[in-house]
């Protein structure tokens, strides 16, 4: 059975509808889970976060309008917001680190395929999370999600050539911290 | 400037980093499980405050038509006694 178009599947969930909802769930959680993942480094932080952003989307369905973005740049939107308030909470009170956290795997990768990161991705991830959101926002998009700069640009709301000199400017920037780390030169 | 060498290998390092994860399926079945029961119980809530916004809305109005009726009886009881008093 063919996927119903996005428009119509949001015109039916704005109005109450429990299984265009439920469909916008389905085609939007993983991503949803990756941008949170990868902004906070932390399996029960980033369920917790998804699962947040999809009450607060579906408190305030109702009240979504299309404007030519994509849907999933408000709820990117939310993803921020609520990923900011978990930095401010956080950079307050001292967290006491979980060592029972869940196992993850790739995507498309065998069930026995767990997600372990070297000592150099893990020293790079330590320095994409302290880069601006946006930035981090756009190594997500770009390499997370595998989107054009064009797409990229939708979502964020810049034009393509901002995304495009934005990405540049990251680039430089992450080299500039990893050759203080001595990852890139390698 | 950032040279195209160090950009390929810097894009490498970042798409080997930066991988799709697949989050727990107990996770994915049970968030969607608990919103559409969340769903269920926004409905039913919403029907509750129509149901009391009707029945509000009922009150005030047989309060109003109580109140008006019970004005025009005081009004003609004391015009009754006026021209009682009148008479006399």
């Amino acid at each position: 059975m063919p996927e119903p178009k996005e428009e119509e599947t949001l015109a039916l969930a704005s109005q109450g509808d429990k299984e265009a909802f439920g469909i916008l769930y389905e085609r939007y959680v993983e991503r949803i889970f990756n941008y949170v993942y990868y902004r906070t480094g932390n399996v029960h932080d980033a369920e917790d976060l998804t699962a947040r952003v999809f009450y607060r989307a579906l408190h305030h369905i109702q009240n979504y309008t299309d404007r030519g973005v994509p849907f999933s740049a408000w709820l990117y939107r939310i993803a921020h917001n609520l990923v900011a308030n978990w930095h401010r909470d956080r950079s307050r009170h001292q967290e006491i680190p979980l060592s029972d956290a869940p196992t993850l795997h790739y995507k498309g990768a065998a069930p026995e395929t767990a997600v372990v990161q070297t000592q150099d991705q893990e020293a790079l991830l330590r320095i994409i999370r302290h880069l601006p959101s946006e930035r981090q926002h756009l190594l997500i998009l770009k390499f997370v999600e595998h989107l054009s700069n064009a797409e990229i640009g939708q979502i964020m709301g810049r034009s393509e050539g901002a995304v495009k000199s934005l990405y540049h400017r990251t680039l430089l920037a992450l080299r500039d911290e990893l050759e203080g780390v001595d990852i890139v030169g390698d | 400037m950032i040279e195209e060498k160090n950009v390929n290998k810097l894009e490498n390092k970042l798409s080997v980093t930066l991988r799709p994860i697949a989050p727990r399926k107990e996770f994915v079945h049970g968030l969607g499980n608990r919103i559409q029961g969340l769903r269920r119980t926004m409905r039913q809530a919403g029907a509750g405050t129509w149901k009391f916004i009707l029945l509000m809305l009922a009150g005030i109005l047989s309060l109003g038509l109580l109140l008006a009726l019970a004005g025009r009886a005081l009004y003609n009881l004391l015009d009754v006694r006026k021209r009682g008093s009148e008479r006399a």
